[in-house]
């Protein structure tokens, strides 16, 4: 991580002072603590929890909340590292597509960090849920190439829909945990900020 | 520039992992690696949440009771013994229960190995299940994976990855899985596979002369896709006939089937290890 000062986002207001080192790493650390508990949950309680064919996808709402809180660059980060880490730990049978699709989530939505802060719950949540549905597709996409053969109306009924139902009520409460840790102040870190 | 960097890891590390033959080559041992060292903490962790699953299966069942007016009155009566407290863990030991006798009929072959799955994918492609037993325990690649049901017995899958503490099972329903199967009353065989319905199969190459009819049973017929043996050995019960595809102008006809285990409802199963020579041949795919 680059030693440069971080720039720091206050209630949208991009006031140009900077983050002590301890608090920037304080920041990280529930970062990653996040994406450890959140992986956790997502591959040993929630398969156990759907509804139809549904699961909900905690993953994406802690990718989200952490690209939202510190930036594209961390977001993608977390995207990659949990991602790679369900795919090493759960028998998915697949390396690196997990990891590639929340990498994706993560960057796109760190661009949003650089916006002042959304004073209501939908923008976010909106965003976790467009989040859930690209990954969905985009896993879907990838089992099709593999060979795998599903009714797009089953898939949509039964699989995409509930997870899109279930990932939304997840995602409030994801938001707040990462508020409490990551909200104020909010932080893009080193090389998404224009200098 | 670091994005970038991840993305080209990510697709270098999916491209070498599918172009790794069979479950052999560093990637595929990477993960069994991983999944070797995390298995006793998955099962710390199934175990903890185990009391959380069961109230949401019990709370999922009771929706879905209420469905079936057919057999409302019953399963009313089963839910409410269920609704006092400590039914829950009667449940498990109604699923361990299930397992007594599951294998007896291979014994002379395979050794029972009975197993608690551990972890499902986090996904909704449910395809593979790991469970908590290894190569220690002499469980091999193609190892028969079977699941109590009431009165009997069932297919679930086969072994697909093994470390000295774990396994990963495929499950019948997985796209790549195929079977050959006979239904044996009208002694007709045909291939098994999954169906584009999730958790449904579906059975082809089944001759238009032999007459199949819904709730029939099927079973494993002892030879593969291509004919040759099969890592199955016959006779294991899989599903049940639900309908025969409609009249075309091939000679085969296609059969639906209905699973006798839905493995996404699976907790434990037993797994048979070969231990005659007949046995470990099979496994070896010889």
């Amino acid at each position: 991580m680059s030693t440069r000062p971080t720039r720091v986002l206050t209630a949208g207001r991009s006031s140009a002072h900077t983050l002590d080192v301890p608090e920037r790493g304080r920041a990280l650390w529930a970062v990653a603590l996040m994406a450890l508990i959140g992986v956790l949950v997502q591959v040993s309680l929630l398969p156990y929890a759907r509804v139809a064919d549904g699961i909900a996808d905690i993953v994406v709402s802690v990718v989200v909340a952490a690209a939202l809180f510190r930036g594209s660059l961390v977001g993608a980060v977390t995207g990659f590292a949990s991602g790679m880490l369900i795919e090493l730990t759960a028998p998915i049978g697949t390396l690196g597509v997990l990891a590639l699709l929340y990498l994706i989530v993560g960057s796109v939505c760190g661009r949003y960090c650089e916006r002042a802060e959304a004073t209501a719950l939908l923008p976010p949540m909106v965003l976790i849920v467009a989040a859930t549905a690209f990954v969905q597709l985009g896993y879907g996409s990838v089992q099709l190439l593999l060979g795998t053969s599903v009714f797009a109306v089953d898939f949509t009924a039964r699989v995409l829909v509930p997870t899109l139902i279930l990932s939304a009520l997840l995602g409030p409460l994801v938001l707040v945990v990462a508020r409490r840790l990551l909200g104020e102040p909010r932080v893009v870190e080193p090389f998404m900020m224009p200098r | 520039m670091i994005v970038s960097a991840l993305v080209v890891v990510c697709l270098a590390t999916f491209t070498l992992f599918f172009r790794e033959a069979g479950d052999a080559g560093p990637l595929h041992s990477l993960q069994s690696g991983v999944s070797s060292i995390v298995a006793p903490v998955q099962k710390g962790a199934t175990s903890a949440v185990r009391p959380l699953r069961d109230l949401w299966g019990w709370s999922t069942s009771l929706v879905n009771a209420r469905d079936r007016a057919a057999t409302l009155e019953k399963e009313n009566a089963r839910l409410n013994a269920f609704a006092a407290a400590g039914q829950i863990d009667q449940e498990e030991l109604r699923q361990q229960k299930l397992l007594n006798g599951v294998g007896e009929d291979y014994k002379t072959d395979y050794a029972r190995v009975p197993a608690e799955l551990i972890g499902f994918p986090p996904t909704n492609w449910y395809a593979r299940g790991a469970l908590y037993v290894g190569s220690d325990s002499g469980v091999v690649v193609n190892s028969p994976v079977l699941a109590g049901v009431t009165g009997g017995e069932a297919l679930v899958g086969k072994i697909t990855s093994v470390t000295p503490n774990s396994s990963v099972v495929t499950f019948i329903t997985e796209s790549a899985f195929y079977v050959g199967i006979t239904i044996p009353d009208p002694r007709a065989r045909g291939i098994l596979q999954a169906s584009s319905t999730p958790g449904q199969l579906v059975a082809t190459n089944i001759p238009r002369e032999r007459r199949v009819e819904p709730g029939q049973v099927v079973a494993t017929g002892g030879f593969s896709k291509i004919d040759s043996p099969s890592v199955f050995p016959p006779g294991i019960p899989v599903g049940l006939v639900t309908s025969v595809g409609s009249p075309d102008p091939d000679a085969q006809q296609t059969v639906q089937v209905k699973p006798f285990v839905d493995p996404r409802s699976v907790s434990y199963v037993v797994v048979l290890a070969p231990t005659s020579d007949m046995a470990k041949r099979r496994a070896s795919g010889r």
